[in-house]
């Protein structure tokens, strides 16, 4: 328990001795003001970061960690203000700089990597400009060697053709490429203090493990510090040695990363920890852990704990007093922010060892769904030159020859990186697009194309629920007429008795009947979700489509979600094609997954087969790019190289191929990989010899196991 | 309500999830208050304006011609000695009619073929749009004279033409608008029920383009009122001895320099109902602005 | 960028088409024809004047059949003969744009450079002094109608102040100063119509760009105040700036139109108003085609600046 095994890939390791501060933040409070009203976005906040540490904040929205970074670097923006507090930047007092000082520490001593890199840079100029000019701001480099210098930090962030990046536009890189030039702007004067505001967000998973990667290595050879800003706990397992937890506002839990998750105090980072699916649980074995209610109104705080309304463990005095930070070591930076955590049982992760060869036995079910040969192509446009040349036209293979099956009340769930084709087949599949070719047999019915072309019966068996919980409701209409509507239109409830339908249907998302008066704009995300949730169960369907419902959410309110949907698929016998990237999540909620890349299946079969070898190298290098918030488990570290292949008119062979770790050889780009198949219904489309297949070794196991956790 | 909401909360064990963020009251910018408070002194003044003047417009005064302002002709008289005030008071009426009612033109017909363009899409909406862009072609002004040329000078025509006009502009800011909200989630599961086309543009769509439209409605009403004046400046709006006050300036323009309040009378209700419709259109835009991101 | 070009060379010739398919049939709907017109002044015309003379002007040929003589003429640089004033068109027009341009270029150059600047000042401290200031004083701009400000500069530059004339002869003399002297004021009622739009574009645009990711990363790169607002922001900013700067060209050319009236300047607003008045419809026809021609180019111009400063669309 004293030496718990350090995180991921173990790439990290404490400083041994505690650096000097290169941060310090006291008693930070930042408000924002908003239509006269005081909102308190952060107070009190204390904070050191030591020189050559990372140092993790971790939150959920709204928590306060965003306005943290920025006020850091006098980045507030125009709404914000720091009202209190002082930041000292090794002996600087930051808020005490004028203009100029403040520049010459501005992106030189400290420097900032963004959240969504596609916005941060300025689509007017090109790339090697943008780098430059920081370069040349503060250094006495003349243009050629700022030049240079650029060069040498495009090679170094790994992006391959350095001369043709620099004189690139941002929109012509991918959103990866965009992450490494902003890493490479803020390595450019070699900062003592880096501070990464989400950074990975947005990105694939193979991509952001490789930014990760990447960061960790300019992090050792620069020797900076790090504050990295991050709602993502499995990433703070990997990457980082502190971790401060913010809850609306306030840090709740501060410590090195290998207390801190192996003896969470504070019952929010234990409910963080516990309420994300980890790859042992699947939804036979026990609903998740949620957290209940949302966040304060940050507004008007009551006294006492912030966290107190949702815990579980509150009391009254919670409530009634402040509380003051405990140390939870003799390190005064490890403390937890919490009156009762000597009291609550220690923390232990339940963990669920089982057999992977014991697959449970399929159930035999009725059919819903059959897709044979599924194609969904696009035709790009062809221009005036593409007629005078008489070139062919151009498609892009969004979906590709996909067979399966989904049986009543089952959940497939298809993962797979963006653009894999998850989301096109999922819209086809509800008729908001038609398929190029092959079989949509639902029931044995022939599916037409477009939803509008579909009998009345068949557009209600087949509903959809939304990524965007903000998009997904229209603004203008009740929570009650939406939720009313397919009652309506479908004719399942006469008029009369709709409204107590309705109020029925609320209830069971867990939603009061009187926010049938509500608009979205006064819910929640997880509250506009339920109502998305209830509308698709109004039409009382056979079959949902879920498309990223959870991927907008904050944790917490996933696992109430995933609660939700599975109670109501056991309740009404519902199936649900879960379309997802995050596989934690499908392998709780999923009876069959199937692995998409570029348009083609790679991998199909029930999760403890696919997330246990034999594996197709595209799960393989997923499965180990995905970070997993516990100490105890280790990883194999699969990168996957090169350049995401065009979509559009693809060459034969394996998709696959240009990226994959485990190539055979020609074979691959030649021909179709081969369906081999494991067991009962475990597919997997690959070149590899079935023996060198079952020789795999797990990707995710427990320290010290050989076995792999599912 | 949002007591019994809560209450209600309680009683299902939901309390915490039914916590209500409190919403202050939206401020109504400065200018929105202005600019309403100026349009609605003309529009009462267009309604009550005739049965409050002291003489009728076509009244002659021959004695007084071109007399200064004084306690009987409070802004002077013109040269056959009409009373300006009179003339600038009933004149409301005419202008504001004229604008508000080719701005309604312009904005039905544009609403229903924007949203109808947008949403269908396809060949359609290529040529709808191809159609706008000739249309558009011509500056608006001088595509309102040649209208107004080919069917005759008069108030009538002159609203017609501003009607056609402001259609194909009216038309290109509903198509932007609905187009963004085309493949909108709440627009797509409406499509998956299966709604018919008028449902999701009319129940779905529109109400969400009401903003953009307000807007560009009260941006359309300031071109429509410069557009009245103008053509009747012009000679191609309003005729004599009708009392528009684009007519009274080019009419009595030769009295410029020697008697000012005649052209300046009629001048100062111009700028005045046009800024007034601009600060509508500026404090509405800001107000929807800020009730939008109030909602998010 | 050259298939883009392309493509809007191509799109420019088809709507040029629709233009003057539509000028022709609003035309058409003019009561009575150029020969009702022509013969008024013979007051007694003999039965035989009005089918001789539509025989001899094409008329009594079927409608699309003159539309397509029409065209094909004038894509033979012929635009036809003046009824009323009984000469060609092309030279008296080429004429008239001369005189129209030496308004709006200066009117143009004037208030785009100086938009800019104002959009800039009032966008940096949004709500602060100048800020009201610019507003205000722009807000009044697109509420002057151009025939009212027209007549306010000259009852208090021309009557009161004596400083120019009142009307806008060129013939008197000769030279850039006599020029300047006499174009002045309407130049300057010109320039304060467009002035006022552009300089609210600019600061809206301005404003919204101030508030990107983009120009938060210039900041925090340390980089002085005027680079991140000159370089980064304003470079952005301009993009709507551009569309509006083709949309006031279109507004200027109505806008001359009063403003000629106004400073009786005989340009080529005041040649489409006498072509109204006149009923000569060769002379209407053209001109019209002319002037919208000549803003479908501005257009066009405005989208491959528009182009040159997206590189999204430079490259696409």
């Amino acid at each position: 328990m004293n030496d718990a095994v350090l995180p991921g890939s173990g790439s990290v390791s404490t400083p041994d001795d505690p650096g000097r501060p290169v941060l310090t933040i006291r008693d930070m409070h930042i408000s924002y003001y908003a239509r006269g009203q005081e909102i308190k976005a952060v107070r009190g906040v204390n904070l050191t970061v030591h020189a050559g540490e990372t140092l993790a904040l971790v939150g959920e929205s709204g928590s306060g960690k965003s306005s943290v970074a920025f006020s850091t670097m006098r980045g507030l923006d125009a709404a914000g203000r720091l009202k209190q507090g002082s930041i000292h930047f090794n002996d600087t007092d930051i808020l005490s700089l004028g203009p100029a000082e403040l520049r010459s520490v501005q992106g030189s001593r400290i420097a900032m990597v963004y959240q969504d890199p596609q916005t941060a840079l300025n689509p007017a100029f090109r790339i090697g400009g943008q780098i430059a000019e920081v370069v040349s701001e503060h250094t006495d480099a003349s243009g050629a060697q700022a030049r240079r210098r650029v060069l040498d930090l495009l090679e170094e962030v790994n992006l391959p053709d350095p001369e043709g990046v620099y004189l690139r536009y941002p929109h012509e890189l991918s959103g990866g490429q965009q992450q490494r030039v902003l890493i490479a702007m803020a390595f450019a004067c070699n900062p003592e203090l880096l501070i990464m505001d989400e950074p990975t967000t947005g990105l694939d998973v193979t991509t952001e493990a490789h930014i990760l990667d990447l960061v960790a290595k300019l992090k050792e050879s620069h020797g900076s510090a790090i504050l990295y800003i991050t709602h993502n706990l499995g990433v703070v397992a990997q990457f980082c040695h502190r971790v401060a937890v913010m809850y609306a506002g306030e840090i709740v839990e501060e410590g090195p990363v290998s207390r801190v998750f192996s003896k969470p105090a504070h019952p929010y980072t234990r409910s963080l920890l516990t309420c994300i699916p980890r790859l042992d649980l699947s939804k036979h074995d026990r609903p998740l852990s949620a957290i209940k209610g949302r966040l304060p109104n940050l507004a008007d705080i009551p006294g006492g704990c912030v966290f107190a309304a949702r815990c579980n463990e509150r009391e009254d005095a919670c409530e009634a007093n402040d509380v003051p930070p405990d140390p939870v070591g003799d390190d005064p930076n490890d403390f937890v922010r919490c009156l009762r955590w000597r009291d609550i049982p220690e923390f232990e992760f339940d963990r669920h060892k089982r057999d992977a060869n014991a697959v449970r036995a399929t159930e035999t079910v009725d059919e819903l769904l059959e897709i044979g040969d599924l194609r969904c192509y696009y035709r790009l446009r062809r221009g005036v030159m593409d007629f005078v040349t008489g070139s062919a036209p151009k498609h892009v293979h969004a979906v590709d020859d996909v067979d399966m099956k989904l049986g009543r009340g089952q959940t497939l769930a298809i993962v797979g990186e963006s653009g894999c084709g998850k989301t096109t087949l999922g819209r086809t599949i509800v008729g908001l697009q038609s398929a190029t070719g092959g079989n949509l047999v639902f029931e044995g019915t022939q599916l037409a194309g477009m939803a509008r072309e579909r009998g009345p019966d068949l557009r209600r068996r087949v509903q959809i629920i939304f990524q965007n919980p903000d998009a997904t409701l229209n603004p203008q209409k009740s929570v009650g007429e939406t939720v009313r509507r397919p009652l309506e239109l479908f004719g399942l409830v006469p008029a009369g008795e709709q409204e107590k339908r309705v109020a029925d249907l609320l209830r069971s998302v867990n939603l009061p009947p009187a926010y049938a008066h509500r608009f979205p704009h006064e819910l929640s995300g997880g509250e506009k979700q339920r109502v998305a949730v209830a509308r698709a169960f109004a039409a009382e369907p056979e079959l949902i489509v879920c498309d990223e419902p959870l991927s907008a959410l904050d944790v917490s309110v996933q696992a109430a979600i995933l609660n939700l949907l599975v109670d109501l698929q056991k309740s009404s016998n519902t199936a649900y094609m879960f379309i997802s990237h995050d596989l934690s999540v499908v392998r709780y909620l999923a009876d069959q997954v199937m692995v998409m890349y570029m348009g083609r299946v790679c991998e199909l079969g029930t999760p403890e087969e696919v997330f246990v070898p034999p594996y197709h190298p595209y799960t393989e290098a997923l499965l180990s790019a995905i970070s997993i918030p516990d100490p105890s488990i280790e990883q194999e570290n699969v990168r996957l190289e090169g350049p995401v292949p065009s979509p559009i008119n693809p060459a034969p062979g394996c998709r696959f191929a240009s990226r994959c770790p485990r190539k055979v050889g020609d074979i691959c780009e030649r021909e179709e990989p081969p369906l081999q198949e494991f067991g009962t219904n475990h597919r997997l489309y690959c070149h590899i010899p079935r023996d060198e297949l079952e020789k795999m070794r797990p990707v995710i196991r427990y320290a010290g196991e050989e076995a792999a956790v599912v | 309500m949002s007591e019994t909401t809560t209450a209600n909360g309680s009683a299902n064990g939901l309390g915490a999830e039914t916590a209500r963020i409190v919403k202050p009251p939206r401020q109504v910018p400065l200018s929105l208050m202005i600019g309403g408070g100026i349009v609605g002194m003309f529009l009462i003044l267009a309604a009550i304006g005739p049965y409050i003047t002291p003489y009728p417009f076509d009244q002659f005064h021959f004695s007084t011609r071109l007399a200064p302002p004084s306690a009987d002709f409070w802004w002077g008289t013109d040269r056959y000695g009409r009373d300006i005030f009179s003339r600038v008071i009933h004149g409301t009426r005419l202008t504001v009619f004229m604008a508000g009612t080719g701005t309604l033109i312009g904005v039905s017909f544009g609403l229903l073929i924007g949203l109808f363009s947008g949403y269908v899409g396809g060949w359609i909406d290529e040529v709808l749009m191809r159609l706008t862009d000739i249309a558009m072609s011509f500056p608006g002004l001088l595509l309102a004279m040649l209208v107004v040329a080919a069917l005759g000078s008069n108030e009538v025509n002159a609203v017609i033409s501003i009607g056609i006009v402001f259609t194909p502009k009216v038309a290109r800011v509903v198509r932007s608008a609905t187009l963004g909200l085309r493949h909108v989630q709440f627009v797509e599961a409406a499509e998956v029920r299966g709604e018919s086309n008028s449902f999701i543009i009319f129940r779905e769509i529109l109400p969400n383009v009401w903003p953009p439209i307000i807007v560009e409605t009260c941006i359309r009403l300031s071109y429509a009122v410069l557009l009245v004046v103008s053509l009747s400046y012009l000679g191609l709006g309003a005729q004599p001895p009708a009392p528009d006050w684009g007519l009274m300036i080019a009419k009595e323009r030769a009295f410029l320099v020697s008697a000012s309040w005649v052209v300046l009378a009629p001048a100062a209700a111009i700028v005045s109902l046009i800024i007034g419709v601009n600060l509508l259109g500026d404090g509405m835009r800001e107000w929807l602005a800020a009730r939008k991101t109030a909602d998010e | 960028m050259l298939k883009y070009m392309a493509r809007r060379l191509g799109l420019l010739t088809l709507t040029l088409i629709g233009i003057s398919a539509m000028i022709f049939v609003i035309v058409q709907i003019l009561p009575g024809d150029a020969v009702d017109q022509i013969l008024e002044a013979w007051v007694e015309s003999e039965g035989g004047a009005h089918d001789q003379l539509r025989k001899k002007l094409g008329l009594d040929r079927p409608l699309h059949v003159q539309y397509f003589t029409w065209l094909w003429d004038i894509l033979h640089g012929d635009l036809g003969r003046s009824l009323s004033m009984e000469a060609p068109i092309a030279p008296i027009l080429i004429e008239r744009l001369g005189f129209s341009l030496r308004l709006a270029i200066p009117a143009l150059v004037i208030s785009v450079s100086l938009s800019l600047v104002l959009g800039v000042i009032a966008a940096i401290k949004p709500n602060g002094f100048l800020d009201h200031a610019i507003t205000v004083i722009t807000l009044t701009g697109v509420s002057v109608p151009a025939f009212v400000s027209g007549s306010l500069f000259i009852l208090i530059f021309a009557a009161w102040l004596q400083w120019f004339p009142s009307t806008s002869s060129l013939s008197e003399g000769e030279g850039f100063f006599h020029w300047a002297y006499v174009l002045a004021m309407p130049i300057a009622v010109l320039s304060l119509e467009a002035l006022a739009h552009l300089t609210r574009i600019t600061r809206s645009s301005m404003i919204e760009v101030l508030k990107t990711p983009y120009v938060r990363t210039a900041r925090l790169k340390g980089l002085p105040k005027r680079l991140v607002i000159y370089k980064h922001a304003l470079r952005n900013a301009m993009l709507p700036t551009v569309t509006v700067i083709a949309f006031n060209i279109g507004w200027m050319l109505g806008g001359v139109v009063l403003v000629e009236q106004v400073f009786s300047y005989p340009g080529l607003g005041s040649l489409v108003l006498f072509s109204i008045e006149q009923r000569d419809t060769p002379l209407l026809q053209a001109s019209m085609f002319f002037v919208a021609t000549g803003y479908c180019v501005a257009n066009l111009v405005a989208d491959m600046a528009y182009a040159l400063l997206d590189p999204r669309i430079r490259y696409s």
